[in-house]
């Protein structure tokens, strides 16, 4: 190998280095590559780190709900996740918003309750919360991914009630 | 006349204020019987049922078990030593160690003249024996060996498994149920080295391989006294495994309820399987009984996108058996084809996929997106958004891991209570 390096030359030493360089790039975005793919999720909707910080104030504008007792504002919250899909399939886009801002008013406060539960769950829940707030206010309304992200959100709370309840 | 009225009268109370008393007496100390590989035993004590618990004398039971006990009465401990194993109880105390390791008991062991009574349940679980309660006789069942017929052969246990490998996905989210923490178990097919929702039941568990080649050397090194298989995808190898541990082989791999009865009677936990499937029957007729007249045996087609690009339709499966449970169709077309597992080569066919309801669990393998890709080809094409389903917004993408790759117990739970949400039920 150091042979050949002497024998490149100064311009060689770069184009050397340069080709080392991408053949590290490759190799390690192949791994991660594969990687990712093990751990898959298996779930629709996914990718968090996908929010910019536009999409992320939508979420912070809204003002945390006022909860007086946490096991009712979570069935609140339960009930809500149901009953904004068919908001969404019937085309009831008032309702719809009105439902998914209630939502993240909910969850903001909720959120804070769940001091037991995994942090990741709660991030996929905000990321979820994020998606259906930016997708209720889009002029184009997907409703088969609003759908997918209720989904995503009645999955990450049904796993995240139980340290409500605790 | 009166005065021999009267005597009557005073005789006929007398006998109900007697007999009332020992017939309470009667009902609340209901004789408890014991069996030992089905020989009935007596003790100078008798169990009992207290609070609900059934206690029985433990030093009898561990001595017949060919266990040796000792008893330090200063400290109220006793130690009792089996098969290499060491377990410590003191009397009033609902902590005990197994081996050194802290369990806990249902209840507290009681002296009752010198005999300490203890759990049932913590008989089994200390002494490796199987015990189940049979109601109807108020017995006390033990067994020290239990044989399993199963489709591959017979296989007998001389004690409850303590190094137990599983060596399919639905196995290992039954053991999880089961509360059993596989010395080894496959890996997940996806989120490797365990399914998310089971992964932190199973710390320190070892990976033994993929589920359709299990890595048989690693089984070797593990030691195991039980493999669980399932016929589907072991019967090639069982020969192998049969020699390196006792194998029960399950018969159907996509049959969460056989499968878990199987385990709980090799697990000895058939109390669990049992309050399990007692809901799972309670929630699957409450889903029934909430499900509205529009959508009862409504057509569910179950379908998944392959990596090829190609599509098929499942008639077969985990999720099917569970829609058939629930009183849901299969569309009309599909069986028309006649198979298990129909595959839909190209658009032309694309009605094959249709049905009142399409719920599809294409899973994202290698994680490239590649085959997401084949997906959006699929539901953006014109004949796709023709489908009854599609056009009435019932066309849905789930969760692969518990609707599909899993298998298990739980994952049906989480499967039923996904459809809770896909169904509008409350």
């Amino acid at each position: 190998m150091i042979i050949i390096h002497m024998g490149f030359g100064g311009c060689g030493i770069i184009r050397y280095v340069s080709l080392m360089m991408l053949v590290v790039l490759l190799l390690t975005g192949c791994t991660a590559g594969a990687s990712e793919g093990k751990k898959g999720s298996g779930a629709v909707v996914a990718d968090d780190s996908l929010q910019t910080d536009s999409k992320k104030d939508r979420l912070a504008l809204i003002e945390a709900a006022e909860i007086d007792d946490v096991s009712s504002a979570a069935e609140e919250m339960s009930s809500l996740i149901k009953t904004f899909k068919t908001a969404v399939e019937s085309d009831d886009r008032e309702e719809a918003a009105r439902q998914a801002e209630r939502m993240a008013a909910l969850w903001k406060s909720l959120s804070e309750k769940a001091v037991d539960a995994q942090p990741e769950k709660l991030q996929q829940i905000e990321a979820d919360l994020v998606g259906v707030l930016d997708e209720v206010a889009a002029s184009d309304w997907d409703k088969t991914r609003l759908v997918d992200l209720d989904y995503s959100l009645y999955q990450g709370f049904r796993d995240v009630k139980p340290a409500l309840q605790n | 006349m009166i005065r021999r009225k009267m005597l009557s009268l005073l005789l006929a109370v007398a006998l109900i204020v007697a007999l009332v008393p020992a017939t309470v007496a009667g009902a609340a100390v209901k004789s408890v019987n014991v069996t030992i590989d089905g020989k009935k035993q007596t003790y100078s004590v008798s169990p009992r049922i207290e609070n609900g618990r059934t206690l029985v004398p433990y030093r009898a039971i561990a001595e017949a078990l060919g266990g040796t006990v000792s008893y330090d009465a200063k400290s109220k401990k006793a130690t009792i030593k089996k098969s290499g194993q060491t377990i410590e109880l003191t009397q009033g105390s609902k902590s005990a160690r197994i081996n050194g390791s802290a369990v806990t008991l249902d209840a507290a062991p009681l002296n009752v003249s010198g005999t300490l009574l203890v759990p049932l349940r913590f008989v089994g679980e200390s002494l490796g024996v199987w015990v189940t309660w049979n109601q109807s006789s108020s017995t006390a069942v033990l067994e020290t060996k239990r044989t399993f017929k199963h489709d591959l052969g017979s296989t007998t246990l001389n004690g409850v498994p303590k190094r137990v490998v599983v060596l399919f996905n639905g196995g290992v989210d039954i053991s999880v149920l089961l509360k059993v923490k596989p010395v080894g178990a496959v890996e997940s097919y996806i989120q490797q080295p365990f399914y998310e929702y089971i992964r932190s039941n199973l710390i320190g568990t070892k990976t033994l391989g993929d589920e359709t080649q299990p890595n048989v050397e690693a089984i070797v090194a593990l030691k195991p006294d039980v493999i669980i298989a399932t016929k589907d995808r072991h019967e090639g190898i069982y020969g192998q495994l049969s020699k390196i541990a006792p194998t029960i082989v399950t018969k159907d791999l996509a049959d969460w309820q056989d499968n878990l009865q199987v385990m709980s009677k090799v697990l000895n936990k058939e109390d669990i399987a049992t309050s399990f499937l007692a809901d799972w029957k309670k929630q699957v007729a409450d889903f029934k009984s909430k499900l509205p007249a529009k959508d009862k045996g409504a057509a569910i087609s179950i379908i998944r996108v392959n990596p090829n690009g190609t599509a098929r339709a499942y008639n077969t499966g985990f999720a099917y058996k569970i829609f058939q449970e629930l009183g849901f169709s299969t569309p009309k077309a599909q069986l028309a084809v006649g198979q298990e597992i129909i595959p839909v080569a190209s658009q032309e066919q694309i009605s094959l996929l249709d049905g009142d309801y399409i719920f599809d669990f294409t899973t994202d393998w290698d994680g490239d997106g590649a085959i997401l890709q084949h997906q959006k080809t699929w539901t953006s094409s014109a004949l796709w958004k023709n489908l009854n389903a599609v056009k009435n917004n019932k066309y849905y993408k789930v969760n692969s891991v518990t609707w599909n790759l899993s298998g298990g117990a739980l994952a049906a739970k989480l499967m039923l209570d996904d459809l809770y949400f896909y169904f509008g039920l409350e």
